[in-house]
């Protein structure tokens, strides 16, 4: 079991998970929202620009639509992600620009949730993680 | 900017290189968002294996009102330092509006 500590009088579950790319060894920290209603988990494509991705590595081009309107986007593998003290190899993620205002650089969605049991104790500030398959 | 540039930094309060609690970089930078370096946790946490920002120190070496514009300064960092991150200091989102994703 392991343990992943949140702010619990934050409207939202804020963690950080780390991503690692080509051009560098130790993962790049990312502040990201635990969100249960989101099938896909999305990182910020300045981040991944960062240490090395780019778009012409990506597999699908996506378009997200919301009550703004549409933006593109595009679905991308990345080495390895870590989050909630587990980690994934060669992780599909949604790079997808999110608001400046918003302070996430992206959401932990259920594709990589889906990889855990969890229990979340929101009066704790807790999330204890059991993993059951990778 | 980077974070020791006089010219719009705080000369009282801001130090080149000074390790800084989160709340003292929201003090220090309200608003933006810092490119931080050699982030630790505050104590030993006892049980808890993922630790976010808010509960450790960290230097700052450069700040931005926008996302994008810092961006230049973490890929020189990582020239330097293991570890980089990219943090808002401001208020954060607080709700997440549904999307689709056809």
């Amino acid at each position: 079991m392991k343990v992943t500590r949140f702010t619990p009088t934050r409207d939202l579950i804020f963690v950080d998970g780390h991503v690692w790319g080509p051009l560098h060894r130790r993962g790049r920290p990312l502040r990201l929202v635990v969100d249960t209603g989101a099938a896909e988990t999305v990182i910020v494509p300045d981040a991944l620009d960062e240490i090395g991705y780019s778009p012409r590595q990506g597999e699908e081009i996506t378009v997200m639509r919301s009550a703004v309107g549409r933006e593109q986007g595009y679905m991308i593998r990345v080495d390895r992600f870590n989050c909630l003290g587990h980690q994934s190899r060669n992780f599909r993620v949604h790079v997808q620009d999110l608001p400046d205002g918003w302070g996430i650089e992206g959401l932990i969605g259920i594709s990589f949730l889906r990889q855990l049991n969890y229990e979340v104790r929101s009066l704790e500030g807790r999330i204890c993680i059991e993993r059951v398959r990778s | 900017m980077l974070a020791n540039d006089t010219r719009t930094s705080p000369p009282a309060t801001t130090t080149s290189h000074e390790r800084l609690t989160w709340d003292q970089i929201c003090q220090r930078y309200p608003d933006e968002w810092v490119v931080v370096v050699e982030i630790q946790p505050v104590d030993e946490m006892d049980g808890v294996d993922d630790v976010a920002i808010e509960f450790c120190t960290a230097v700052v070496i450069a700040h931005h009102k926008t996302r994008r514009e810092a961006s230049p300064d973490v890929k020189a960092a990582f020239q330097r330092y293991d570890e980089v991150g990219k943090f808002w200091t401001g208020e954060l989102v607080r709700s997440m509006p549904r999307f689709l994703v056809p």
